[in-house]
């Protein structure tokens, strides 16, 4: 159904045509004419179109008046054209003009009480005439433009026609041709043109100001000009011709400070690191900029934990373990992630595994004695809030919260004298207080090493104190910005 | 009673025998019989018709001749008789219809001119003048004159023919005007053209009920009929005339595309000039319709 909408509504298609009898073979004007197809929209401008067209299912049409004699076809091809469903027809044809080609194209429309009209294009090759004589044919004008610097842009009166040199078509009729580049001055052409003309233009906009490229570190620096803010970033920019202060500080660095003179045109390169500030003082006056650069972090760390002996809750049975009366030493990886302003921090969650322990000893009922073997620890550790205080690339930080820990161990035990023994799985959770304090080093943005110890516990539970060491990466979520 | 009854039967079948004779169709035989029962008032005009339906036929003018000799209209025989002998020249009879018109010319108050009698000659002259002139209905209604005023002659069969032809030229120059695309036909001179041939073929008394007439009705009706969208009429009167005239075949093929029959005008355009942009339009529009290919006649039509 939409399908036969679109062919009730759809204009007639424009049939294109390529007699024999020019001089160009009708394969060579059929391809020059080919890449013009997207501005003729309802034509049919090539053999494979007009074929697909043909062969496709049409509502029938009126015949023209004179196959039944109600009217007189003066144009008998026209009235062919209209029989087929033809909203006109093109004859192209082209001959050498000189050094270059003259195409022509004879026009005809099924349309009533329109005439038949011929356009001719011009240009030193076929492709240009063509594309002359198809810009008349739809009513432009053809701007060959050339410009300099190519980054210019063109306009025809309000209309931005494109970027760089290139061929475009404007409206006929007098327009205002103006070509705008940055640091170049702007120049205006008016141009009286009419459809299919082919105007050539060229542009070369004088340069009324400096470019000037800055590449510095750190990046977050600022720079200013005449002391006043300038770029905040590396990059290009147009500067007015003449003499500047130019001005790169950014804290914990010592400025950079440089006269330029610069003339209209010029291109200039400005490179410079910045040298961290010998004065510690001051140095660790401010947190370095890749301290506080990124809000968000992720860690990994080894984590050794010592578990003091202490009191251990279990249900009944031979092998109750009632307390441990030695420590264990455990080792692990320890997990986080968090966010951290300048001054205050949260690890959303922290998990780590503990494991590897000797075997040590614990109390069993009637003072028995027995053995812890295997312990494990899982520790959870969520929304643990903290302080830090980045001191340049030192950033100290204390923090605290609840600790969930799963523990699990085997105890063994001698039941008798005669050297029986037993051995039974144990499975508890713990709850603690803990509190952790330790340092970070940023590296650079991305990048940290952190040293941490930490002390959980809690009464009547077996604490554990621990001792970290890891990297870090530091990241923006969700497209934010640093915590500066 | 009873007798009464029987001769009352045989009067009433008396009567209707008696009106009811069967007339001859043809008015030769029905001539002859009129003259062989020396009713000769009735053979006279029967011959008249006789002679006027064949005109061409010596022998039925010395008939005429005899039967108007005893009509006394002598005058009116002695233009017979020197028509049969103007006509055969070499009859064997030619002694004794001489001697009878010298009988007849003896008898007759006035000596007519030779050849046929003068007024009709006059106005079936006038005919032939408006058949030439292209006025085949004005030429008609002459020849109808002439006829009624008694006449008589040879050249009777060549103004028939000049009306034919006439009737055959106006339908060639309707199709010509019909088949040319920088020329329409003449709305009016259709329609005059099948009123004209259908007053040739409803008066049998002028001798036209040729097939020639009949085609130029089809053709006048028909074509009218194209003009005005009537497709399915104009089938119906040219499809039986269209033959291998390639103007009429194509007019075929037009109505037949348009009441959705585009096999068919698809088979009918099929031996026409291929060549022809229109046939081939056609042919290509009757083609898409039919479900089949249509570039080969398309691109021919386009020249390409």
């Amino acid at each position: 159904m939409s399908m036969l909408l679109t062919l009730l509504l759809a204009a007639p298609p424009v049939l294109w045509r390529y007699p024999t009898d020019g001089e160009a073979e009708p394969a060579a004007l059929e391809a020059a004419v080919a890449p013009l197809a997207a501005r003729l929209p309802d034509h049919l401008p090539t053999t494979a179109a007009r074929d697909a067209w043909l062969a496709a299912p049409v509502s029938q049409a009126p015949l023209p008046p004179c196959f039944a004699d109600t009217g007189v076809c003066a144009d008998l091809d026209r009235a062919v054209l209209e029989a087929l469903g033809f909203g006109g027809g093109i004859d192209a044809r082209a001959r050498r003009q000189g050094a270059g080609w003259e195409v022509r194209l004879e026009v005809v429309s099924t349309a009533p009480h329109v005439a038949p009209r011929t356009l001719v294009g011009l240009g030193d090759t076929l492709n240009e005439a063509t594309e002359n004589v198809v810009s008349e044919l739809i009513g432009l004008a053809t701007l060959r433009v050339t410009v300099e610097p190519p980054t210019a842009r063109l306009y025809a009166g309000a209309l931005l026609l494109g970027t760089g040199p290139g061929n475009y078509l404007v409206p006929p009729g007098t327009t205002d041709v103006r070509a705008e580049a940055d640091g170049h001055a702007p120049a205006t052409v008016r141009l009286e043109v009419a459809a299919g003309d082919a105007a050539t233009l060229t542009f070369n906009l004088p340069a009324v100001s400096a470019r000037v490229t800055l590449r510095f570190n750190p990046e977050n620096a600022k720079v200013t000009l005449d002391h006043l803010p300038f770029a905040d970033r590396p990059g290009t920019v147009a500067l007015a011709p003449g003499k500047h202060l130019l001005r790169v500080e950014a804290p914990g660095f010592e400025s950079y400070e440089r006269m330029i003179d610069v003339a209209a045109g010029d291109t200039l390169e400005v490179t410079h690191d910045l040298k961290p500030k010998a004065d510690l003082g001051a140095r660790y006056a401010h947190p370095h900029p890749d301290t506080i650069a990124r809000a968000f972090y992720g860690r990994a760390v080894l984590r050794t934990t010592r578990v003091f002996e202490g009191p251990v809750e279990l249900g009944s049975g031979i092998l109750r373990v009632e307390e441990t009366s030695e420590s264990a030493q455990l080792g692990g990886l320890d997990l986080g992630v968090g966010w951290r302003g300048e001054l205050f921090e949260v690890e959303a969650l922290g998990l780590a595994w503990l494991g590897g322990a000797d075997p040590h000893t614990a109390v069993l009922p009637q003072d028995r004695v027995g053995l812890l073997t295997d312990l494990q620890r899982w520790v959870i550790r969520p929304l643990w809030v903290g302080v830090r205080w980045p001191r340049w690339r030192v950033d100290p930080f204390v923090r605290a919260g609840v600790s969930m820990v799963l523990e699990s161990f085997t105890a063994r035990g001698v039941l008798d004298p005669a050297g029986n023994r037993a051995k039974k799985d144990h499975e508890l959770t713990l709850w603690m207080l803990g509190a952790e304090a330790g340092c970070r080093a940023q590296l650079d943005q991305d990048v940290f090493v952190q040293l941490s110890g930490s002390y959980e516990g809690w009464s009547e539970t077996r604490s554990q104190a621990s001792f970290q060491l890891g990297l870090g990466w530091t990241f923006d979520a969700l497209g934010g910005g640093g915590a500066q | 009673m009873y007798r009464l009854l029987t001769w009352a039967w045989v009067l009433v079948s008396a009567t209707v025998c008696h009106a009811q004779p069967a007339p001859p169709a043809d008015p030769l035989v029905a001539a002859r019989e009129a003259y062989n029962a020396a009713r000769y008032d009735d053979a006279a005009a029967l011959f008249l018709r006789a002679v006027q339906a064949d005109p061409k036929n010596a022998g039925l003018y010395r008939d005429l001749a005899r039967a108007r000799a005893w009509t006394r209209d002598s005058t009116g025989a002695v233009v017979a008789y020197r028509l049969y002998l103007s006509m055969a020249t070499n009859a064997d009879d030619r002694p004794k219809v001489e001697a009878e018109l010298g009988l007849a010319l003896r008898k007759a108050q006035e000596n007519p001119p030779e050849g046929p009698p003068a007024v009709p000659a006059a106005t079936l002259n006038m005919a032939l003048e408006r058949s030439g002139a292209g006025d085949v209905a004005g030429a008609l209604a002459l020849l109808k004159h002439a006829l009624n005023l008694g006449y008589i002659g040879p050249g009777l069969a060549d103004a028939r023919a000049a009306m034919l032809a006439g009737l055959e030229r106006d339908v060639e120059v309707s199709l010509d005007a019909f088949a040319d695309p920088a020329r329409t036909s003449d709305p009016a001179r259709l329609t005059a053209l099948a009123a004209t041939a259908k007053v040739a073929l409803d008066e049998p008394g002028l001798g036209l009920t040729t097939p020639g007439v009949q085609r130029a009705i089809a053709v006048g009706q028909g074509l009218a009929a194209v003009r005005e969208g009537r497709d399915a009429a104009a089938l119906n009167l040219l499809v039986d005339h269209a033959g291998s005239d390639p103007r009429l075949r194509f007019i075929v093929a037009v109505a037949l595309y348009r009441v959705g029959r585009a096999d068919e005008a698809a088979q009918s355009l099929s031996v026409l000039d291929p060549a022809d942009p229109r046939v081939a339009a056609l042919r290509a529009l009757s083609e898409r319709a039919a479900g089949r290919d249509p570039r080969p006649h398309a691109l021919r039509a386009l020249g390409l």
